[in-house]
């Protein structure tokens, strides 16, 4: 056990290097260049681009601004190049603010989906399966833009909520239940929406898993033996169905950044993945490298947790 | 049926849907399993031993499987008929099953303590301890060594051979009156398949319990069984104790079977074997089914279904051709 966590520690890391480098390589292949940012900015004079790069060692060879970069990053240095603000505070901000907005998704998604899959694999072929299935296949193929917009007329016109942004502008001297419930509101629907596409994604999952799962000789065994149905499909089947689900759990964690840039658009909520678009709109490498290397972190920090949850619920896998 | 009959199946016919037809893979299976009897269902794969066996604890997937009539008499009680909550109860209670893949039957993820247990605390108020002592003797008792420490390992962890005795410890975990095996040696090697079919005697011989034990090998039927039935394309085609079996085969295909055994090679002589291969369910020869492959065949065989004939003392055989020829 010891023996691995310690190996998956040292290949994590060295992944995280090759990683960092690629990722670096990436960004300064792209075409466009920093300075090139707004020509027509009346500040930026040849002189103000020529310190800039100084001050950004934008004119010494890549490896040397490479070791710079992360020299800066591991010191918390580095900052944006748009606002000069240190951009491991700025990520942090904009990560409390995606975090409610993911853990709400998360617990719809990961809530709605089993109850849905494991009842369709058990009456499958009834009426709650073929609703499932339909309504499944409808919200993959909607849009989530388009669903999302549809949804948010509809609440306004209908409840008159306001659901943008992450609370109603204004709204400052009223009591705390009401700006709880205020907070709650606007938390509702892009998380909701979140969800829908990943519960009608995830809940095929679960059945389709649950159904090879009760075809297995051992589901046989169990009724065999005279367990009750609850019994044989809640414990035995089920917790043979969880075991790939829980190498997925580890892999959420990524989603944190990547996943809500179009919710976070069109609900203009301040969270990490709208500040990672709009950073490489703007070409602010620092930040873009920074969200680049979090994920990256985000991403082996899940595969490790799955591989160590995997350890804990599947016997057949030891060490 | 006789007093002392357990189970009885009757006419048991079991369909499943196959493409444009239907297989007709249980066509008319009639059998009797009396009280502290063996009894071994015999034939070749795909003749249907399977779904008979299943049919008895309703563990048919049903769709796609059709009891398309019959009747399952077990002490007194219609199987058939029974609410599924009652069916429950009586699974592995009273009516326990052995499978033919040891390997997948157990379930990866639960102890051999676990499911051998649950076996029992399901049919039983049991208290933790006393639910532990019985494990361990019911692991004591299929032969299992270091009973104590097996129970907190996995299936995987265990050989083919152990963990048929693991399911062997569960069909046994509520005494039950009549244990099914289907092909339980079947998927072991050769050395293993001795000693299970030896613990199979001994259970048999020390508890009160019958025994319905399935298989194609008459090898194993002669050291094990008293009665015999021998199935083809989902019917009985003879039935009779072990001797009228062995020494007085009244079928074409039992001869056949019998002149195929290993054991009755004569030097020099190659090995014979049933010319042709079982029919497929769902294209089924009219007539006697046995046809195609029998050496006796004539014209009225593929017309007519055969009836069983009588030969007394319970040996009947489904060939009216040889009956008419048996005194000659
Ligand atoms: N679930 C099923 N769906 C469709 N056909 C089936 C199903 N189960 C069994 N059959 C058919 O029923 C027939 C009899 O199968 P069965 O498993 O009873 O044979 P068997 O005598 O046990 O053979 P074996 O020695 O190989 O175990 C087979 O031809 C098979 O095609
Ligand atoms: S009835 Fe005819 S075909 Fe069938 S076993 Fe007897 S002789 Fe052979
Ligand atoms: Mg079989």
């Amino acid at each position: 056990m010891i023996s691995f966590v310690g190996r998956s520690v040292v290949q994590k890391t060295i992944t995280l290097f090759f990683v960092s480098v690629v990722s670096f390589l990436i960004i300064h292949l792209a075409p466009g260049k920093p300075s090139q940012v707004d020509p027509l900015n009346p500040k930026f004079t040849p002189e103000m681009v020529e310190r800039f790069q100084k001050e950004f060692h934008l004119d010494k060879p890549l490896y040397v601004q490479y070791i710079y970069f992360y020299q800066d990053l591991f010191t918390g240095k580095t900052v944006s190049w748009k606002d000069n603000q240190s951009v491991l505070k700025k990520i942090w901000e904009r990560f409390l603010n995606s975090l409610p907005l993911f853990i709400v998704g998360t617990i719809f998604t990961w809530t709605l989906s089993f109850p849905v899959g494991i009842r369709s694999a058990i009456f499958r072929g009834r009426l709650f399966d073929r609703s499932a299935t339909f309504l499944s296949y409808l919200l993959i193929s909607i849009p989530g833009f388009f669903f999302a917009y549809i949804l948010i007329i509809f609440v306004v016109t209908r409840f008159h909520v306001p659901v943008i942004g992450m609370e109603t502008f204004g709204f400052v001297n009223a009591s705390l239940p009401h700006v709880i419930m205020d907070r709650i509101w606007h938390l509702l629907l892009p998380a909701g929406l979140g969800a829908t596409g990943g519960v009608a994604v995830l809940s095929r999952y679960v059945r389709s898993q649950m159904l090879e799962v009760e075809g297995q000789d051992y589901i046989r065994t169990a009724w065999a033996k005279g367990l009750p149905p609850e019994q044989v499909h809640y414990k035995h089947a089920l917790r043979n169905a969880l075991l790939p689900f829980v190498t997925m759990f580890g892999l959420i964690l990524p989603g944190l950044i990547g996943g809500s840039v179009i919710i976070e658009s069109i609900f203009s909520w301040p969270g990490m993945g709208r500040m990672a678009y709009e950073a490489i709109l703007a070409r602010d490498y620092p930040v873009i490298l920074t969200v680049n290397f979090v994920s990256a972190v985000l991403v082996l920090a899940g595969t490790f947790i799955s591989d160590l949850l995997y350890i804990v619920v599947d016997p057949r896998i030891r060490l | 049926m006789t007093n002392d009959t357990l189970l009885s199946v009757k006419d048991l016919k079991v369909y499943f849907p196959a493409g444009d037809g239907i297989a007709r893979a249980v066509d008319g299976v009639s059998f009797e399993v009396r009280r502290d009897e063996t009894v071994c269902l015999v034939g070749e794969s795909g003749c249907g031993k399977t779904v008979s066996a299943l049919s008895i604890l309703r563990l048919n997937p049903v769709p796609p499987a059709e009891i398309a009539g019959g009747r399952i008499m077990f002490d007194g009680q219609s199987l058939l008929k029974l609410d599924e909550e009652s069916m429950r109860r009586l699974r592995g209670k009273h009516i326990a099953m052995v499978f033919q893949e040891p390997l997948t039957s157990l379930n990866p993820v639960f102890t051999i303590g676990d499911q051998i247990g649950e076996a029992v605390s399901i049919h039983e108020n049991i208290g933790t301890e006393a639910l532990h002592r019985r494990c361990v003797q019911l692991l004591k008792s299929v032969g299992m060594p270091f009973p104590e420490q097996r129970l907190k390992d996995y299936p995987h962890q265990l050989s083919g051979g152990q963990r048929q005795r693991v399911m062997i410890a569960m069909a046994l975990a509520c005494a039950p009156r009549l244990i099914i095996a289907d092909e339980p040696t079947t998927a072991l090697d050769v050395t293993v398949q001795a000693q299970i079919l030896q613990l199979f005697k001994s259970i048999q011989k020390k508890r009160s319990m019958s025994l319905l034990y399935i298989t194609h090998d008459l090898g194993v039927v002669a050291n094990i069984a008293d009665r015999v039935y021998v199935m083809y394309a989902g019917a009985i085609v003879e039935q009779g104790n072990t001797v009228q079996i062995f020494r007085h085969a009244c079928h074409p295909y039992t001869q056949g079977l019998l002149a195929s055994l290993p054991s009755r090679l004569k030097r020099g002589k190659r090995l014979y074997s049933i010319p042709g291969v079982v029919p497929n369910p769902a294209f089924k020869p009219k007539g006697c089914p046995f046809h195609p492959r029998c050496p006796y065949a004539e014209p009225v065989c593929r017309e007519e279904f055969p009836e069983m004939c009588d030969y007394g003392d319970g040996h009947l055989a489904r060939c009216p051709v040889l009956f008419d020829k048996r005194d000659l």
